[in-house]
Formats: structure tokens, sequence, C-alpha cells
């Protein structure tokens, strides 16, 4: 704590005690450092989409159903090549000197194969298929080798692998961007000037959907949705919330009373079944345009009790003295407001936000259950998780991986809303 | 208190009338009508049809007439299925969503109370913080995720409850818990956690007032202290919270059935919406409102009742 001394004012023990005190609460502190990480993938979305995961959140690799964590695929913008078979063109390529689809998907099968196969024996055993990151395991390798083996010799042959899709890793509309992307002459075939090497297929590490989108992907796309919904609307709220709470409280009087009765006969309202009813019948907006009615409309539930907690602050802190003291010298009722009265009520306030943002997230979530929230190929956490929910059991990942990151922000984010109203209110401790 | 309780009456009706308003202006201005087809119908047959529901006449016209039925009781035919009336798909939905509705809060009370008194009597030790730690991930783990979760465990593995569908009371005790329970534990856990942590926190505060030190001063074993004294209190939290609570699980309780295909209230009130077909969306918004209001009413009289401190007149 190395704070400058001219700062001891009346404010300054105030925070650096309720900072000693939130430094205590371990639970908040995990919290607030999970929190920051997942806002820090979140912002990092187009470089991990680029250089970690290599797939672009839309884009789809053909299956016929979704694929478990370690399947491969090639992605189509952000792969890398095999400088290694590069060298390799003229045997690829056979007489013509020039790689066409059917090649390079043969040479990818060789390629991959080659990689299962770690012992270089030229057929695979079932711990190497085990290991094996590919799609068609399903189930324990025995029952994969079961399957494929037309000899019976307990290995897969090369053959044999093909025969069983095992490594049909690049698909042939796949074949054709790889091709497309080098192809500078436009004959649809490759030319060894052209041929950079073969695509290397990476690793769904949360798997895909059923359209073959990268589960991963989806997710870090989908945490910038979750977080960016559940802190602006928060905003929202909180602008709403203390403009209205601190003006009806420091009126006061007739203003106040009718503010107030305004805001309680709002608490009868349904909320959420007006904003069903909102996202409903605006389906057909654009998706960029239905995100902030989205923001706003889950603010717009949020606000009522933020406008109440400042009303309260506010009228408790206006009989004090240091505000007396600043109408005697004529300071005007909104600087008062502003400078003066929100500043000294900012504790509750901070608090009240911090667990709002968990709130509306989980509210975001609800209506994407509903097919309400963001939209397609855009994902938040909880519309992926809402697709899972329809498969579960067949395909859990799809289900596990969106739900646990939400789960586990919503629980970060609790943890430091409530060690925060600790540190900052330890007298506003109600549930 | 009568006079509160009529005033309380009266503002409902305030709040019944701003809410259908909005609804129907929304739901008129929005693009697409009940009768939208792929197929366009015959200038003839649609002229027809607009005019038995009255979509012919002015807006402001259509309101009217609406207004007017309703204030009868009356909620019209629906637009979607033609032969049924509005009233006669909300009394087949509503008791499956009250039924589902009132389980998942006696499930919540159930677990949510007791937890949440051990832990605010023992704090600090492990009986505290294990069950607050399990109450906030209940309040973190979003129904949708819950759901299944349950299912795996309880349906497909242990096989002691069905995955979905809705039997009903009329069936039996045990085949309706079959169907039933694991959607109202969904729909509960979460309320369950919440108010685990609310009790905590009113027997924390109560725990520590003069005449809680005064009963067990004057000799009273401490199962009576709490008992006789401190429960009442540490309860009123909990009563304040219901309101909210039964609000959310209304709200929360189209999520669940739709998870567990459940044929009540919550499966028409969206799908009503899609389909325009506004006078069931009226009928859905206004009784989920009337309840709602009415369940507040009740609850802010039970919460006189519980704590003397607090008058309305």
């Amino acid at each position: 704590m190395t704070e400058a001394p001219q700062t001891v004012e009346k404010g300054t023990s105030l925070w650096a005690d309720a900072w000693r005190r939130l430094l205590r609460n371990k639970a908040a502190l995990v919290g607030g450092a999970i929190v920051a990480l997942m806002a820090m993938i979140a912002l990092a979305f187009g470089f991990i989409s680029e250089h970690v995961t290599r797939f672009r959140f839309d884009e789809q690799h053909l299956a016929s159903e979704p694929k478990p964590p370690g399947a491969r695929s090639v992605p189509e913008t952000h792969f890398r090549v095999d400088r290694a078979s590069a060298a390799r063109f003229d045997e690829l390529a056979g007489p013509d000197a020039l790689l066409n689809r059917k090649e390079i998907s043969g040479a990818m099968r060789v390629l991959q194969f080659a990689w299962m196969d770690h012992d270089g024996s030229g057929k695979l055993d079932p711990d190497e298929i085990a290991d094996a990151p590919i799609n068609l395991i399903r189930d324990d390798a025995v029952e994969t080798i079961a399957a494929l083996d037309l000899d019976g010799d307990a290995l897969i042959s090369p053959d044999e692998a093909e025969a069983g899709d095992l490594t049909d890793v690049m698909p042939s509309s796949e074949v054709r961007y790889f091709i497309d992307k080098f192809d500078q002459d436009e004959d649809r075939r490759l030319s060894k000037a052209e041929f950079q090497g073969l695509p290397i297929p990476e690793i769904h590490r949360f798997g895909t959907d059923e359209l073959g989108r990268d589960l991963l992907t989806r997710c870090v796309q989908g945490a910038r949705v979750s977080l960016m919904v559940g802190f602006i609307a928060t905003m929202v709220s909180f602008l709403i919330g203390v403009i209205y709470g601190a003006t009806a409280g420091f009126l006061g009087g007739k203003v106040d009373n009718f503010m107030m009765r305004a805001v309680d006969v709002l608490y009868g309202l349904p909320f959420m079944f007006i904003v069903i009813l909102l996202m409903v019948i605006f389906q057909e907006i654009p998706a960029d345009k239905k995100l902030y009615l989205l923001f706003l409309a889950l603010g717009a539930v949020q606000w009522l009790t933020m406008s109440r907690i400042v009303r309260g602050q506010v009228i408790s802190l206006k009989g004090r003295e240091f505000v007396e003291a600043a109408r005697a010298i004529g300071v005007s009722k909104m600087r008062i407001i502003f400078r003066h009265l929100i500043p000294n009520a900012l504790g509750p306030i901070i608090v009240y936000s911090t667990l709002t943002v968990p709130a509306v997230m989980l509210e975001e979530a609800f209506l994407s259950f509903l097919g309400l929230g963001v939209q397609a190929p855009f994902a938040s956490w909880g519309s992926l998780a809402a697709e899972g929910a329809k498969a579960y059991l067949e395909y859990p990942w799809l289900i596990i991986f969106p739900g646990g990151a939400l789960a586990v922000t919503l629980l970060s984010l609790n943890f430091l809303g409530d060690g925060l109203r600790d540190a900052l209110d330890p007298q506003g401790r109600k549930d | 208190m009568v006079r509160y309780i009529l005033r309380r009456l009266l503002s409902s009706v305030l709040v019944l009338f701003i809410i259908v308003t909005g609804s129907f202006f929304v739901m008129k201005a929005a693009p697409g009508g009940p009768f939208d087809r792929d197929r366009k119908l015959p200038a003839e047959v649609e002229k027809n049809i607009k005019a038995k529901y009255h979509l012919d006449k002015p807006v402001w016209q259509q309101y009217a007439l609406q207004l007017q039925s309703m204030a009868r009781g009356d909620f019209g035919p629906s637009m979607k299925y033609p032969d049924r009336t509005v009233n006669e798909i909300l009394a087949e939905g509503l008791p499956v969503s009250l039924i589902l509705g009132l389980q998942a809060m006696v499930i919540a009370l159930l677990i949510g109370l007791p937890i949440g008194l051990l832990a605010g009597l023992k704090q600090n030790t492990w009986l505290d913080y294990g069950p607050m730690t399990g109450a906030m991930a209940g309040v973190s783990v979003p129904n949708f995720v819950m759901g299944p979760i349950l299912v795996l465990i309880f349906a497909i593995k242990l096989q002691w409850f069905d995955a979905a569908n809705w039997n009903g009371p009329a069936a039996g005790l045990w085949p309706h818990l079959k169907t039933s329970l694991l959607p109202s534990l969904t729909l509960g856990l979460f309320y369950g956690a919440y108010v685990a942590r609310l009790t905590r926190g009113g027997m924390l505060e109560i725990i520590r007032q003069d005449f809680i030190r005064t009963a067990r001063a004057k000799g009273l074993s401490e199962t009576m202290v709490v008992v006789r004294h401190a429960l009442k209190g540490a309860i009123i939290p909990v009563a304040s919270y219901l309101g909210p609570a039964f609000a959310g699980m209304l709200t929360g309780s189209i999520v669940i059935e739709r998870i567990f295909n459940i044929p009540g209230l919550g499966s028409h009130f969206v799908n009503s919406a899609f389909n325009r077909d506004y006078p069931l969306v009226l009928g859905t918004i206004v009784l989920y409102s009337s309840l709602l209001v009415l369940l507040n009413l009740v609850v802010d009289v039970l919460y006189t009742l519980l704590d003397p401190r607090v008058t309305y007149d």
C-alpha cells in the first residue's frame, strides 16, 4: 500500500479498508481472477480463433453427427501447412506433375495415418487408435478395431483404415478450398510452384456441433456475447437506476412519492414475459440490432431494484453535514447529486451491479434457450447450451462445455459480488 | 388492512390494464399475422376469416372489442386452433403449471430453510461453508443445465423417474411423482439455494439481537431459543422473497416445461407469440400477470402477520 499521503481524506480509509477486506476473501479473489480470465479470453477472440483453435466460429465441417472432443478437421482459413510434405511433391503428384483433389485427399490420409502410427510399424495397434483424435472413435479402441479389422490380425492397415474412413480427415469441399487458396493459374490443380505442403488437421478440443463447427471456438465467441450482454445490460440498468433513484431521493416530497409509486407498479409487471413477447415480435430484425434490443430489454428489467437502492442511499446521505455545507455555499442541485451524493452512495451500488451481471447473463441464457436471444451464426453460452440440451444423452459435450463455462463464470461473479458486499457494505448483508 | 388490500387490488387492475394495452399494441405493431401461410389464401376466404375475428376493423376498435370481452372473462376463440377457445386452452394448462410451481416452491422451502438455519447457527464451521458453497453453485447453474444433469442421474442411470412427459395427479400419487418430481426439483433447486442464503442471513442477524441474549440468559434451552424466538425473525427475509420467487418460477417453468415435455401454460405462451395467436397471447399474459399480482398481495399480507412492525395503513 503506497498511497500518496495527500489523499488522506474522508473516503480513503473506507476504500482502503474495503480493499483489505476483499484481499482476505479467497473465494472472491479466485472469482475475480476467473472473471478477468474469461474477459481476456473473450477480448482475445480473434487471436484465439486465428492462432490457437485455428477454426473460425462459423466454419462448418461436414459430418453426419456432432464429433466428440479430440476429433480432427482441416481448418478452412487458418490452417498450417506441413512443410515437410512439400518436398514429396513429385511422389504425390504422379506423372502429370499437378496435384488434383483426389491426390491431395489421398496424401492427407497417408499423412494422417503416419501421424497416428507412432512406432512407424505401418499398422495401427489398439493403443495407437485409442490415442488418435479422429472422428470415428466413439467407443473404445477394441470395438473400432473389431469393426475395421478385415483380415483379423488385430491391427489396422492403411487399406483397412481407408475402407473404414478411419483417416477421413479432409472431405472434398475442404480440399477444394485448399486448392483455391494456392491455385494461382486457376486450373483447379496445384503445380509444384503453387504447392506449399499439405494442410495440417487441427484438433477439436471441445468437439463439434452437428454442423461440424468447432465448439471451443464457438465457446470463446460465446464468452464474448455472454459477457457483453451481462456487462452492457448491467450498465444500462445502472444508468437508468442511478439517475432515477438519485433524482427521486434528492428531490423528495411529492415527486419522490410519485416516482417510487411508479416503480412499485412496474414491480408488479411480469417483466420477463414482456421481454419474451418483445423478442418474439421482433424476431425478424437483423441480428446486430437484436443484440441492442436484448441489452435494453434486460437492462430495463433490472433497473428497478437499483433505483430503490440508490434512492435509499441518497435519502440517508441527504441530511448529512457535507451536503448541507455544499448547499450553503450555493452548489447547484445537479452538482450535489453527481459530485457529492452518488460517489458516497457508491458502495452498495457497486455491490448490486456486480450481482446484477450474473442475473442478466442467466436471463440472456434463458431467452437464448427459448430461441429468442442471439441468433446463428453468433452464439452465446446460453444458446450453445440450449442447442446441447436437445440431445444431451448422445452428445454430452455439447452441453457440458458451454454450460460449464456459463456456470463457472456465474459462480465466480457471485463469489466476487458476495466478497465485494462483505468488503464494501458489511451491514448490508441480507442473504 | 382491508383498505390496504382494496387499494392494492385497485392498483392491480391498473397493472393488468397496462399489460393488456401494452401487449396488444406491441403485437399489432409487429409484422406478420395469424393467418399468414406459405400459399396465399383466396381474397374472398381471407376476407371472411378476417371478418370473423374482427381483423378487418380499425385497430382501436379491435382493442375495444378485446377489452369488452375480457371484462366478461371471455378471451375469445384461438386463432391457431379454430375449434377451441382460449379459455379452454388456459383451463387445461393452468393446473399443470400451478402444480409444477407449487411443488417446486415446497421443494425450495424444504431444502432452503433447514440448510440456511443450520448454516446460520453454525456460522464459520464446515456446516456453514459446505452448504453455502453448494447454495452458491445452486444459484449459478442455469436450470436448462441442471435439468439434463438430474435426468442423466435419476432417470437414465438410476431409472427412478421418467425423463419426460406428465401423468398428472389423477393418475395416482406415484405415477404423478414419477413424472413431476424431477421437473419440480429442477425448478426448485435454484430457489432453494437462494432461500438457504436468505435464511442464513436472517438467522445471523437475529441471533445477535438482545432478546435472544435475554432468552439464553434466563436459561432457555438452545432448541427453545431457536424454535420459539429466532425462527420467526429469521424467515422474514424469506417471506419477502416469496413474491419474486413465484414470479421467477412462472418464467422458469417455460423452460422446464419445454425440457420435460410438460403440457403447461409456458409452451402455449411462447408458441402463441410465435404464431401471432393474439387472443391466446393476451390470455396467457393476463393469466400469468393476475397470478403474479395476486400472489404478491398474499405474500405482502403474510408479511404483516410475520413481522408486526410492518403496517400498511
